[in-house]
């Protein structure tokens, strides 16, 4: 009864327009029932807090994967998620009892840098309108005791001398 | 030799990033360095939660008319964009019941929308841009288009109507792949459906494998 207009079809297309888009919730408006014609939400509409967590990322490490298309993992360099549980307007304050600690990827830093994410889906935040911030951050750092081999023996015959008191 | 662990804490400002660096990527020089270090982590973050939600955010549909029953050329099709980020600056954060008062205005061209349409060639392969004050396929009467929104169940839904002489029109949904999502009206539980829920449509069911790319509405980043 109807031709469909096949080449619409972006998988077939070769045009820009359409390649990076694809369609859903088809309705034909000449319906006269109402909800044959009307697309519904599927739930409440997170309009008003739009942004669950913030990702902090950072090129210092690289440990972390987060699941992505088709629940393929996929590393990335998240440093911490965090969560927005605050009413919009104030402010979200993150601290963490427990340290999650990730590893190094280089033992001396020089330099490294943070970003912000999204944390649904990885989009960085808009820039002009974001608040400044800030973070405190937990470097560990190995302290090298050096042991010279007279020291050493000093220090055993010193405990040798408590050990095998004379007198 | 032996190694001993000590702790060094790192306090950082965003508003003391290097100039010409963004807030959303930092910085941070290390002049003295921070050498035989092992582990790092976030001891803690604060930030205003005043995001806005209004930014970088538009309209994309297409409506598909059957224009006439038999024949070449039946159908034509059009891509509307409308977008939403010409608000004020104080409106870069409005809440669901303005949101939908902005879309239907949008629609209802009652600010004057400008509405940029791209006709679409039966063939899917010409596209002819074009700005215009509504969103009308070939000669007829343009759709009304209406944005209602629960309050008590916080759900949004968007209808449309053709009361013309034409013998088939389709809306659809338009996702962006690289905009992932459009989160003003939330995404459905099904994963590609992330703007509204999919409901059979009863007369249509057993098109939609063919038109799926056409018809309405979606709003999303990009």
């Amino acid at each position: 009864m109807v031709n469909s207009p096949t080449a619409l079809d972006y998988n077939n297309g070769n045009n820009l327009l359409l390649k990076d888009l694809y369609a859903k919730d088809m309705r034909d408006v000449t319906e006269n029932t109402q909800k044959f014609r009307s697309i519904y939400a599927g739930h409440a509409s997170k309009h008003e807090n739009h942004i669950g967590k913030i990702n902090l990322c950072s090129d210092l490490a690289s440990d972390s994967f987060i699941m992505g298309e088709n629940g393929i993992l996929r590393k990335t360099d998240i440093l911490e998620s965090i969560v927005n549980d605050v009413p919009k307007f104030s402010y979200i304050h993150h601290a963490a009892d427990t340290l999650y600690f990730h590893n190094l990827n280089r033992a001396d830093v020089t330099k490294f840098d943070l970003r912000l994410y999204e944390g649904d889906d990885m989009k960085q935040l808009v820039d002009e309108v974001l608040p400044d911030w800030n973070a405190v951050l937990v470097f560990e750092q190995n302290l090298e005791i050096e042991y010279h081999k007279e020291e050493t023996a000093r220090l055993n015959d010193y405990a040798y001398t408590l050990g095998h008191p004379t007198r | 030799m032996s190694d001993s662990q000590t702790l060094k804490y790192v306090h950082i400002d965003s508003i003391n990033r290097r100039a010409g660096e963004t807030k959303s990527k930092v910085t941070v020089q290390v002049p003295q360095g921070l050498e035989n270090c092992s582990r790092v982590a976030l001891k803690s973050f604060s930030i205003p939660n005043t995001f806005p939600n209004m930014i970088n955010k538009k309209i994309e549909w297409i409506e598909m008319v059957q224009t006439v029953e038999s024949g070449s050329n039946k159908w034509k099709a059009a891509l509307f964009t409308i977008r939403l980020d010409d608000l004020n600056p104080d409106q870069q954060y409005i809440d669901n019941l303005t949101l939908q008062s902005v879309l239907q205005t949008k629609f209802n061209n009652e600010a004057n929308a400008f509405i940029e349409k791209t006709d679409i060639s039966e063939d899917g392969l010409a596209f002819t841009n074009s700005g215009q004050l509504s969103h009308t396929v070939g000669t007829e009467t343009e759709m009304p288009i209406t944005i209602t929104y629960d309050s008590e169940n916080f759900i949004f839904k968007i209808s449309g109507k053709q009361n013309s002489a034409t013998k088939h029109k389709f809306m659809t949904n338009l996702i962006h792949l690289s905009g992932r999502r459009w989160d003003m009206i939330p995404k459905s539980s099904s994963r590609k459906m992330k703007f509204l829920n999919y409901c059979p449509n009863h007369t249509s069911l057993w098109l939609i494998p063919l038109l799926l790319s056409i018809t309405i509405t979606v709003i999303t980043y990009y």
